[in-house]
């Protein structure tokens, strides 16, 4: 009955806003929570558009004329629709005119190759993220500035952070009045997902992760108390994280472990959390000596990392005192992908990668690179394996890797060697708070410019002075003389720094599951087979 | 009731019949076993199971085909016992569903060569590698049932020799037979239509491992454009995905190493192995008794097989 009046009420909202936004508001307040939740969308939604008009240029002055003009013509429009009872065609035309005036202006302001321009660059993921921070949970926005900054990087990682921030949104989670949980719920998340997303595009990993959540809370009686099934979820998603990720983990490592044998070479690229819990397992629980040589690239450097945290694991017992398992056991080579030429592929034994999915026609969606290096491996008959778990197998099907791919920051690329700082990025919800600060000071200098004395007035001058000297500082600090400095004002420069690529299944020889080795065409047996479980 | 040897049980039943498939007497004598001991609770039933699996795999040499056997037995047992609530019923239903397992799998041979006959056509010429009872089935039954005219050429299979056998089989069955030496079969190959072998064991991946040399056959094949089939049972699909022809468990290969009879006559001992690993890109297709499967197939067959 209710989802059927819900209908109807999507049906005729959009001409009631346009004809009496106040109304209709405070009716949602006092009736359906659903309805709160609509207008909130639709909120959004023109905040999206803002958002993103100004990105590409258009001045709030402008966006406020046009938005006028708009609202005349969508009220004459309306009022022509409600006269000849024709709401829905108005509505799709108002869409229209918004989504090709949209196009125009994103084409113009791209700087990065034509054959890319399909793919969102940070800049449009932020303007179109909504600016709902007020009813994101704070766990969510310390994950997506951790996510934009790269501190969380990698696919398991990231599935794992999310999994954990949403049990705690959950847990403090309230339903509100007139509603259920089961129904509400999953309107709640979407949200903190939406603005998850400013960050990074979700991994694949993390929209499996994502439906199967949605699916349980589902499920969940009507009948259940809000309590219960909060506890319900914790649980769910505590065995989640157990099964998916941290057992199947630990049999794929199982698995794995045999492909590395005592004094064998091994390659890796990047840096892949169950790889890097195999080589600890292999020296540390099997006390294999073995070769690795891990390859990196730019511009993230996470083969860093995993040197890093080799280098940090030690075995021994008290006695005998600790030592990094990198003295006696593995030895490690670091080269960037550039030098993977003869002489180091000479007697590599076996080449691990790490994936972001699997995709169902076999191929390996993983870190951009990796494709490269296994058809290096494969001219020279080195076995290529990838060790990915379940929760990563696609139904997607890609044959290029340029459909579908991530556009990084182009500024990671611009941005030169002897700046040794790490890329600095800052929140899309700061930007959005100094902005709101900046002009909420603005205003007010005004007012007191139209009110105050003379000596008010010195003072302020006093201030800006001053402030004007330290944003020089700032700038001089902040600006050295780069190279690639100008690239957004540079004409005909454009920059691409995508983040995956796509390896075809004849380069690579085994895929390593908790479900056992296969090779990359049964991946759809896989999908098969556990879709319904 | 202790004295009970799962190896002697195994080597009898290969003996007494000698049509019998290693994994199909690993099964049986596994039944058998469970017959004689009668275990009391299912973790004392599981951990017999296992015990006797690694002595059987310990102590038998060649173990691909054996442990492909014994592991579907286990895997079998492992799923009866959560099935049922009674453990009278349960032990009851195990040793008789066991047979029916071993009865059904003997079966599978014929249904395996009955799905091969289309293959064979008059005036073929059908190169065969070592001995393969499937193999044997298949041209039996397209000479007397379908009476297809074909010639058979086998190859000598260094270092068992098991090639003459299969030419003396041949041979009495009617079927023109020709003996060729290993190193001959590049020379062979252009007048050959097809090449049919059989399998120790089915990899994940549907390569193959089978008696030493098929790897060459295939490389030769696919380099020369014939197709390769390969006639096996389902039940000899192992869980192993080898990822080069040397690149096999090292227990079986040195076990198979050590039982070539040295060439008396030279100063150097001949040190070979018995068996290699055929990856899937060199097979055309698998006849087995679930139908003539592509390569990539027999994972999903084992997955089904595996996690149903």
């Amino acid at each position: 009955m209710s989802a059927v009046a819900e209908k109807a009420d999507t049906k005729d909202q959009p001409v009631k806003q346009v004809k009496k936004p106040e109304a209709s508001s405070a009716e949602g307040t006092k009736k359906l929570s659903g309805k709160e939740l609509k207008e909130l969308k639709k909120l959004e939604k023109a905040a999206k558009r803002a958002a993103s008009k100004e990105a590409s240029g258009i001045t709030p002055e402008e966006q406020k004329q046009i938005a006028e003009q708009k609202k005349q013509k969508a009220k004459e429009a309306a009022a022509a629709a409600a006269a000849a009872a024709q709401a829905h065609a108005t509505n799709t035309n108002l869409k229209k005119q918004l989504n090709q005036t949209l196009i125009k202006d994103k084409a113009a302001q791209k700087k990065i190759p034509a054959l890319f321009s399909h793919l969102e660059t940070r800049e449009q993921r932020n303007a179109s993220s909504p600016s709902i921070s007020h009813i994101v949970h704070p766990e969510i926005l310390t994950l997506t500035l951790k996510y934009s900054t790269y501190k969380i990087v990698g696919s398991m990682p990231r599935l794992t952070a999310m999994m954990k921030a949403f049990k705690i949104v959950i847990r403090d989670y309230e339903t509100p009045a007139n509603t259920t949980l089961t129904r509400n719920l999953t309107g709640h998340l979407s949200h903190q997902i939406e603005y998850l997303k400013s960050a990074r595009p979700l991994s694949i990993s993390m929209g499996n992760a994502i439906r199967w959540l949605k699916q349980e809370i589902s499920v969940i009686s009507i009948d259940t108390s809000d309590e219960m099934a909060k506890e319900i979820l914790c649980e769910k998603i505590n065995d989640f994280i157990r099964e998916k990720i941290e057992l199947s983990d630990q049999l794929i490592i199982q698995y794995a472990s045999k492909h590395i044998t005592e004094g064998s070479t091994i390659l890796t690229f990047g840096h892949s959390q169950v790889l890097e819990e195999l080589f600890k397992y292999c020296a540390r629980e099997q006390g294999k000596k073995f070769n690795l040589i891990i390859v990196d690239s730019r511009p993230l450097f996470e083969g860093k990392k995993l040197l890093h945290n080799l280098i940090d694991t030690t075995i021994g017992d008290d006695t005998y005192g600790q030592v990094p398992i990198t003295k006696d056991h593995i030895r490690v080579q670091y080269t960037l992908v550039y030098s993977l030429s003869s002489t180091i592929l000479e007697d590599v034994d076996c080449i691990f990668v790490g994936a972001a999915a699997m995709l169902s026609n076999g191929r390996l969606y993983s870190r951009v690179g990796t494709g490269l290096i296994a058809m290096m491996a494969h001219s020279r008959n080195i076995p290529v394996l990838t060790c990915c778990e379940s929760i990563k197998f696609s139904d997607k099907v890609q044959l290029d890797s340029v459909t579908t791919n991530e556009l990084a920051d182009s500024d990671d690329l611009a941005q030169d060697q002897d700046l040794k700082k790490p890329p600095q990025k800052k929140s899309f919800a700061l930007e959005q708070f100094l902005k709101a600060k900046k002009e909420a000071a603005s205003d007010e200098t005004n007012n007191n410019n139209s009110t105050n004395t003379n000596k008010n007035k010195q003072q302020q001058q006093k201030q800006k002075q001053q402030q004007q000297q330290k944003d020089e500082e700032n700038k001089a600090d902040e600006e050295p003389d780069v190279p690639l400095k100008d690239w957004r004002t540079t004409p005909n420069l454009n920059i691409l720094n995508i983040m995956y690529d796509l390896t075809p299944p004849e380069y690579i020889n085994k895929v390593v599951t908790e479900l056992g080795a296969l090779p990359p065409s049964s991946v759809p047996v896989i999908l098969r087979e556990y879709k319904n479980t | 009731m202790s004295s009970f040897n799962i190896t002697e049980a195994y080597l009898k039943f290969l003996e007494d019949d000698p049509d019998l498939t290693m994994p199909i007497a690993a099964i049986e004598s596994l039944v058998t076993m469970l017959r004689v001991k009668q275990p009391s609770t299912s973790s004392e039933l599981i951990n017999l199971v296992k015990s006797n699996i690694e002595v059987l795999k310990s102590s038998i040499s060649n173990a691909i085909s054996l442990s492909a056997g014994c592991d579907l037995f286990m895997r079998f047992v492992l799923r009866n016992t959560n099935l049922y609530s009674d453990w009278e019923s349960c032990k009851k239903n195990l040793v008789e569903n066991g047979e029916l397992f071993v009865q059904r799998a003997k079966e599978s041979r014929f249904k395996s060569a009955e799905f091969g006959i289309p293959f064979i056509k008059d005036d073929d010429t059908i190169l065969v590698h070592s001995f393969s009872r499937v193999v044997y089935q298949l041209l039996l039954l397209s000479k007397k049932e379908k009476m297809i005219r074909f010639r058979v050429i086998v190859t000598e299979s260094r270092p068992t020799g098991k090639g003459y056998h299969m030419a003396k089989l041949l041979q009495e069955a009617g079927i023109p037979v020709e003996l060729i030496v290993d190193n001959a079969v590049g020379f062979v190959l252009h007048k050959v239509d097809k090449i049919l072998v059989g399998a120790e064991g089915v990899a994940e991946s549907g390569g193959i491992i089978n008696h030493i040399g098929s790897y060459q056959i295939g490389c030769l094949a696919k380099a020369n454009n014939k197709p390769f089939y390969v006639a096996t049972e389902s039940h000899k699909f192992v869980r192993l995905f080898p990822l080069s022809p040397n690149d096999l468990p090292e227990e079986i290969n040195k076990l198979i190493a050590s039982q070539v009879p040295s060439e008396s006559n030279t100063d150097v001992a001949l040190n070979t192995p018995l068996i290699d690993f055929t990856p899937h890109e060199y097979i055309t297709a698998l006849i087995t008794d679930l139908g003539v499967l592509t390569p990539s197939a027999v994972s999903e067959e084992l997955i089904k097989m595996w996690y149903d």
